[in-house]
C-alpha cells in the first residue's frame, strides 16, 4: 500500500476524489528498478498498471522475451515521470503490447488491476476516469508511432533519391 | 434517427441496456459511393461511426516541405463491417487523427458526437461502456501501427 497523497500528484488520477484515491492506494505498491531492468514483457498478461514516479523507462516493440540485450526491439516511446504504462491492463484481452525497460534507476507505482476491477464494479465514475485516461494515452502513442512511421518513410525516400 | 434494431446487431453495444433507444435517436444511416472521403484528419470529429457494410480505409498523409511530389498517403487500418471508426469523437481535443475513405459502396451509422457526449454526461454506465470500446479499438490500432513500423524499419535496414 502507498499513500494516497502520492497519487494526487499525477494527472492520470486528476479528477478523482479522496476516497477514490485511497481505494487505489490500498491496491498499489512502489517498486524500484535498476538501470537496464525490464519491468514487463510484450505478449505477457497485463495484470498491473504502472505510473513512473522518477527515472526513465523506454518502451520497445518486438523485443526478445528475456533480459538479454541481444535484440532490444524497436524503440516506440519514452516514459517520463508522471506517465502511465501497461494501459493494456485496463482493456481486454489484458495482454501487454510492448516491453518496458528502465534506462536509468527508476521508481514506479504498481497498481494491481484485478483489485482495481473490483473497485470498478461499485464505482462507475472511477472506471470511466481511468479508462478514459488509458484511451487518451493510447491515442497519443498512436500519433507518436505514426510520426515514427513517417520518419522511416522519409528515410526510404532519401535512400531511393 | 435510425431503427433501434440497426444498433442491436453490433457487439459494440453489448454493454448497453436502455440507452440504446437514446443512441438510435441521435444516429443516422449514410451511404457512400466507392472512393469517397467520409472525413479528413485534423477536422473536428462530428460523429462516431459504425461500418454497416462495405469497406473503409483509414490513412494519414505525409507532406514534405517544398517537395509536393513526395506527398504520400499511409494506409494504417482497414475497417470491416461491425467495426468502429471516428473514435476521436469521444477523446479530447475531439480532432480527427486520420482520414477515412470508402473502397467500395459503404453504409455507415453515424452517431452525432456532441449529442453522444451529452448523453455520456448524464449516464456513467454509458460513458464507461463507450470509452472502454474506444480504448480497445485504439490499442488494437496502436498494435497494428507498431507492426507496420517494425516492417518499415526492416525494409530500411535490409
Amino acid at each position: 500500500m502507498i499513500s494516497h497523497q502520492l497519487l494526487r500528484h499525477y494527472p492520470f488520477f486528476g479528477s478523482l476524489n479522496d476516497a477514490q484515491l485511497r481505494a487505489i492506494a490500498s491496491v498499489a505498491e512502489e517498486l524500484l528498478l535498476e538501470s537496464g531492468q525490464t519491468l514487463f514483457f510484450e505478449g505477457q498478461p497485463a495484470d498491473a498498471l504502472y505510473i513512473l514516479v522518477d527515472g526513465c523507462v523506454e518502451l520497445y516493440y518486438g523485443a526478445n522475451e528475456s533480459d538479454s540485450l541481444d535484440f532490444n526491439g524497436i524503440l516506440v516511446g519514452g516514459i517520463i515521470p508522471g506517465e502511465a504504462m501497461a494501459i493494456s491492463s485496463l482493456i481486454e484481452p489484458h495482454i501487454l503490447t510492448s516491453t518496458a525497460r528502465a534506462s536509468t534507476p527508476s521508481r514506479v507505482i504498481k497498481i494491481n488491476t484485478r483489485a482495481l476491477f473490483d473497485l470498478f464494479k461499485t464505482d462507475r465514475r472511477l472506471a470511466y476516469v481511468l479508462t478514459h485516461q488509458a484511451a487518451k494515452i493510447a491515442v497519443e502513442r498512436l500519433l507518436t508511432t505514426r510520426v515514427q512511421l513517417a520518419a522511416v518513410w522519409a528515410k526510404e525516400v532519401d535512400q531511393a533519391a | 434517427m435510425i431503427a433501434l434494431e440497426s444498433l442491436l446487431r453490433y457487439p459494440f453495444f453489448d454493454f448497453l441496456a436502455y440507452p440504446m433507444k437514446a443512441i438510435a435517436q441521435i444516429s443516422e444511416e449514410e451511404t457512400y459511393p466507392p472512393d469517397t472521403i467520409i472525413f479528413r484528419e485534423n477536422e473536428r470529429a462530428q460523429g462516431l461511426y459504425i461500418l454497416v457494410s462495405g469497406s473503409v480505409n483509414l490513412f494519414f498523409t505525409i507532406d514534405v516541405e517544398y517537395h509536393p511530389e513526395w506527398h504520400k498517403e499511409l494506409l494504417f487500418n482497414t475497417i470491416n463491417p461491425g467495426e468502429l471508426f471516428g473514435i476521436s469523437a469521444l477523446i479530447e481535443p475531439y480532432i480527427l487523427t486520420s482520414s477515412a475513405r470508402t473502397t467500395k459502396v459503404s453504409q455507415v451509422i453515424k452517431i452525432d458526437a456532441v449529442k453522444l457526449l451529452a448523453l455520456c454526461d448524464q449516464d456513467e454506465q454509458l460513458a464507461y461502456g463507450l470509452i472502454h470500446q474506444v480504448a480497445k479499438a485504439t490499442i488494437e490500432r496502436l498494435e497494428a501501427t507498431r507492426s507496420q513500423l517494425a516492417s518499415a524499419w526492416t525494409a530500411v535496414l535490409c
